[in-house]
Formats: structure tokens, C-alpha cells, sequence
């Protein structure tokens, strides 16, 4: 659990590194935090003291710990599994089809005891897989990285290009739509393909009014700024050249500068992905981490950190230079799995690119469940660490989140929901270990911790938040990681005054 | 489970986010002031922010722990 593949292995969840390009192309410098958090979260964890080698030195730690450590990890499983869906979706098959093979792969490696020796073999093939299909759009764009984010950071607006598929032959509009209807920024004058219905909701003045339409192949419709547009299914429709993408940002200048309009929520929001994140890290590969790590294996944990955050970046800006159509609807992760098909004119060149980055999706699933049963395990000091391995337990595991996954939810919230929970239980043992060392106060801030979790998550779901709870029910480690605090300093106080 | 930070390295990686997060606070969008190709706020929180990031945890790696630390 020390060497850099384990390390890697836990943090680097599908769910994580294919949502950093897509947050990247969505956001542009707004994701620069993100990135960052993700960076420096697994580093600063290791550079926390370990527990001693020995495991007859180490303290137990509390069931509740144990606990949350096995829910964050069912989350993680989870994400990768609905990532595994919608890859599985994106390509043309059922969403079930990745899920059942994904959840099959990360099952037969839990039957292999070896399986931690393949983690570096599979981490370096997904590496590749995201690595090579970049080189060759680099290659198709014929600018290097720095010159292309220039390009993109200057650019007056990010318009459906002459030879697009959305312009010359037309295409489904589900590829495009994410759960929100396309909103137009600008006029547009769109031709259906096919026989297409539709729901065009206009706005005039202050109101709003919705209509369905049919349209016969070739006939064109005209959108305004501000209408909204549903499809059904097997819409086909083709789009104007030159004119703006639906869902991208407004200009170049405003992707490049991320900026936000409200600036106290957006600090609320950035300090809540930095508990969220950081706390995550130190839950997931701080202490109690069976010794510590070697400078080798830290150098290649932070090198490959920084090459994931590179190639994260790379693929926002090359996505955003040659196929801005894959903004129509808005971003999702396995978009990226559209950008070979937009910008390579040769179908086998398309097909290979995107074949890379599938492998690289399964391997990087694949490794991840690896390492987050060694994960378990090291934490299960008790039991001997066969919580990692039992047979029974993870075919159960793979089950639920595989009929879980089933239901589509956006992975990376999910993913730092998973963050979240670790770091409000595990996070305050650290900072007040004296108080944390007695089993029964442990657990009653463990509970206080999840309780307002819960709490908050439900809220944001229930209610519609103003801009500052929107924050919290976001990111409720925000509040719950300092509850579970605020219990451990009270236990603290009483003890101390008894 | 007591966490007694390598205060060096993990006061380095803070200040690598403490940097970027002053730097996209300070007024007059003096994060988008261009330094070559690419403005300020992307240099760090995109390039030398994750390597510093990086070098900082690799620089105090070589100290061990105490035995029986915990």
C-alpha cells in the first residue's frame, strides 16, 4: 500500500482523472483549483507521519473509521462503474454492457490474490491510453500545447466548424443533449434530417411559451436567443457553420479568466472542494498507512500527478481547438470519447484513438479497485486486513454498485460525496488524536460527523438552497469535517474536567 | 492515529495553494496579466503550481521516521 501504483491506484479513480479535462473544457481556469487540490491532496497526505511499521504499535482504529473508509470506497466503485455506463452509452451500446463488464473485471481481480502486482502495469496502460490519442491531436492541430491555449484563450467564440458532423450530414441530437434541454445564445437556423419531433420552449418579454413540433426531412427551424430545445428520440438535426456552440462558454477571454459572478459563494464553493479534496487525501492515503512511502515511490506518485494534471489540461485545450462541438448540451466526462470521431478525418485513426482511451478507462477502473481493497485492508488492523479480500463481501460490493450505477449520476459529485464522507469521520481523529484515542467518543464524532452529512446532502436535494447553503449542500464536508471537531474538543473539555 | 506533520513539506504544499488562491483574489484581474504565452493564474495553478507542489513533497522525503513514532 506504500509503493507509488497503490498510491496511485486509490486516488486516481476514473471518476477523478476523466472528470479533470471535462472540468477543464467546461470551466477553463475555474478548474485550476480543482486541479490543484487534486494534486497537492495525496502529497500532502504522505508527508504526514505514518504508523508504525509494526503493526503491534499501531492503535486500532475505530469501527466507525473502518466504516466510512468502506463507504467512501463502495462510492469510489460506484463512480467508476457509472463512468464504465456511460463510456458503454457513448459508444452506442447499453449502458448495462459497461457496467456488468467493468463490475465482472474488478470482481475477478478480488478471486486474485496477485492482483496487486498487475496495479503498475495497469496505471502505466491507462496512462498511455490518455497520453497517445493526445499526441496525435496535437499532431492533427499542428501547434504545441502553449500555442493552442492561446489560440483557444483568444478566441471571440467556439462555433460548430464547416466540416463538423453536426453540420454536413447531421447527427442524433441524444449525443449531444446532457440532462438539460439546449439553451441558444445566438439565432440559428437548424434542418432536420429525418422526420424529428421536438419541444421548443421561446421566451417573449417575460413569458415563456412551450410548443411541439414536427418536422419532415430537410425542413428547416429557426431558434432565437434564449429558446430552449428538447429532443426525442432519434432526433436528427444539422447545425449552422460559424455559429456558436450551444452550452460552450461565451468567448475565449471568459474560458481563460474562469471568471465567476458571485465571488463570496464562488470562495465558499473553492473552500469547500479544498476540505473536501484535501481532507479526502488524507483520509484515503494519510495515516494509518502502513509505513511510509520510499522517495522513489513519492517521485513517481508527483510525477505522475503532474502528468496527469498536463494531459488533463492538454485535452481540454485541444478538444476546445478542433472539436468544439463536443460543448453542444454541455460537458460530461465521456465526451472526450467523441473528440477522435470529430477531428480525424481517417475512420480507423478515430477508432484506434478512441479504443486508447477505453483501455485506459477499464485499466484505470481496474487498478483502482485494487488498490482501494488494499486500502481497506491496511485500515483494518483488527481483522487482519481481510476485509480487502473476502469474496463474498466484494461480490456483494460489485452488485449493488453495479445495479446502483444503473441510475445515472454525475460521477465526479459522487466521487467527491466519496471524499467527503472519509474526510468528515476520519479527518478529525487526526487533528485531535488524544481525544479520539477512546472508542466510544471516536464513534459519537464519527456519527455527529455523518449526521450532518446526510443532513446537508438531503437539504441540497429537497430544497433549492440560496447561493451560500448551495455551497454547503455541495460540499458538506464543509460543515460536518468541524462538527466531528467540535464533538472530539467537547469530549475533550468534559475528560479534561472530570 | 496522531498526525504530526513533516511541518516543511506540508507547509510547502499549502503555501503552493495558498499562492494561487491570493493570486486569484487579488483585484484588478491581476491574475490575467499575461507572463508569454499564458496569464499568471494559469502558469501557476496549471504548470508551476503542480511541480512546485510536487518538488516540495520530494524534498524533505529522504528523512525518516522515528521509530515508534505515531
Amino acid at each position: 500500500m506504500t509503493g507509488a501504483g497503490g498510491i496511485l491506484g486509490v486516488w486516481l479513480t476514473p471518476a477523478i482523472w476523466l472528470a479533470l479535462p471535462a472540468l477543464f473544457l467546461a470551466q477553463g481556469a475555474g478548474a485550476l483549483w480543482a486541479g490543484l487540490l487534486l494534486v497537492a491532496a495525496p502529497l500532502l497526505a504522505l508527508s504526514l507521519r505514518g504508523a508504525p511499521s509494526d503493526p503491534r504499535l499501531r492503535a486500532p482504529v475505530p469501527l466507525i473509521h473502518i466504516a466510512a473508509l468502506f463507504l467512501a470506497v463502495i462510492a469510489l466503485i460506484w463512480a467508476g462503474l457509472i463512468v464504465a455506463g456511460d463510456v458503454a452509452l457513448r459508444l452506442g451500446g447499453p449502458r448495462w454492457h459497461g457496467i456488468a463488464l467493468a463490475a465482472s473485471g474488478g470482481l475477478l481481480l478480488t478471486a486474485w490474490r496477485g492482483a496487486g502486482r498487475a496495479l503498475p502495469a495497469l496505471l502505466m496502460i491507462a496512462v498511455l491510453g490518455l497520453a497517445l490519442p493526445l499526441l496525435l491531436l496535437a499532431r492533427v492541430a499542428g501547434l504545441g500545447p502553449v500555442e493552442a491555449w492561446q489560440v483557444v484563450a483568444t478566441s471571440p467564440s467556439f462555433s460548430f466548424p464547416p466540416g463538423s458532423p453536426w453540420v454536413s450530414e447531421g447527427r442524433d441530437l441524444r449525443l449531444a443533449q446532457g440532462p438539460r434541454p439546449l439553451q441558444f445564445q445566438e439565432e440559428h437556423r437548424l434542418t432536420a434530417v429525418g422526420e424529428t419531433s421536438l419541444r421548443l420552449s421561446t421566451r417573449d418579454g417575460r413569458q415563456t411559451a412551450e410548443r411541439e413540433l414536427t418536422l419532415a426531412a430537410g425542413q428547416p427551424l429557426t431558434v432565437r436567443p434564449g429558446d430552449r430545445l428538447e429532443a426525442t428520440a432519434g432526433t436528427r438535426l444539422r447545425f449552422e457553420a460559424g455559429r456558436r456552440v450551444p452550452g460552450a462558454p461565451e468567448t475565449g477571454v471568459a474560458w481563460a479568466s474562469g471568471a465567476t459572478s458571485d465571488t463570496r459563494a464562488g470562495f465558499l464553493h473553492g473552500l469547500g472542494l479544498a476540505v473536501t479534496v484535501l481532507g479526502g487525501g488524507i483520509a484515503l492515503l494519510g495515516p494509518p498507512l502502513v509505513g511510509r512511502p520510499s522517495r522513489g515511490a513519492l517521485a513517481a506518485v508527483g510525477l505522475a500527478l503532474v502528468a496527469v494534471i498536463w494531459l488533463a489540461q492538454g485535452w481540454a485545450v485541444y478538444t476546445a481547438l478542433r472539436a468544439p462541438e463536443v460543448y453542444l448540451g454541455g460537458i460530461s466526462p465521456e465526451r472526450l470519447l467523441d473528440v477522435p470521431r470529430l477531428v480525424f478525418v481517417s475512420r480507423l485513426g478515430a477508432w484506434r484513438a478512441q479504443a486508447m482511451l477505453v483501455i485506459a478507462v477499464a485499466a484505470g477502473f481496474l487498478a483502482s479497485t485494487v488498490a482501494l481493497r488494499a486500502r481497506l485492508s491496511a485500515a483494518d488492523t483488527t481483522g487482519g486486513g481481510e476485509i480487502g479480500s473476502d469474496l463474498g463481501l466484494w461480490s456483494m460490493v460489485f452488485g449493488v454498485a453495479a445495479l446502483a450505477s444503473l441510475w445515472a449520476v454525475d460521477p465526479w459529485r459522487l466521487a467527491l460525496a466519496a471524499l467527503g464522507v472519509a474526510a468528515a469521520v476520519l479527518v478529525p481523529a487526526a487533528v485531535l488524536p488524544t481525544a479520539a484515542s477512546r472508542p466510544a467518543i471516536a464513534t459519537a464524532a464519527g456519527i455527529a460527523s455523518l449526521a450532518v452529512f446526510g443532513l446537508l446532502l438531503l437539504a441540497g436535494r429537497l430544497a433549492e438552497p440560496g447561493a451560500w447553503l448551495a455551497a454547503l449542500c455541495d460540499l458538506p464536508a464543509l460543515a460536518a469535517l468541524p462538527a466531528g471537531v467540535l464533538v472530539l474538543r467537547l469530549a475533550a473539555w468534559r475528560g479534561a474536567g472530570a | 492515529m496522531r498526525a504530526v506533520a513533516k511541518k516543511s513539506s506540508s507547509l510547502s504544499l499549502l503555501a503552493v495553494l495558498a499562492v494561487f488562491a491570493i493570486l486569484a483574489a487579488l483585484p484588478g484581474d491581476v491574475a490575467q496579466i499575461r507572463l508569454g504565452p499564458l496569464s499568471l493564474l494559469w502558469w501557476w495553478g496549471g504548470v508551476a503550481g503542480p511541480l512546485a507542489a510536487a518538488l516540495a513533497a520530494l524534498a524533505r522525503a529522504g528523512a525518516h521516521d522515528e521509530p515508534g513514532a505515531e
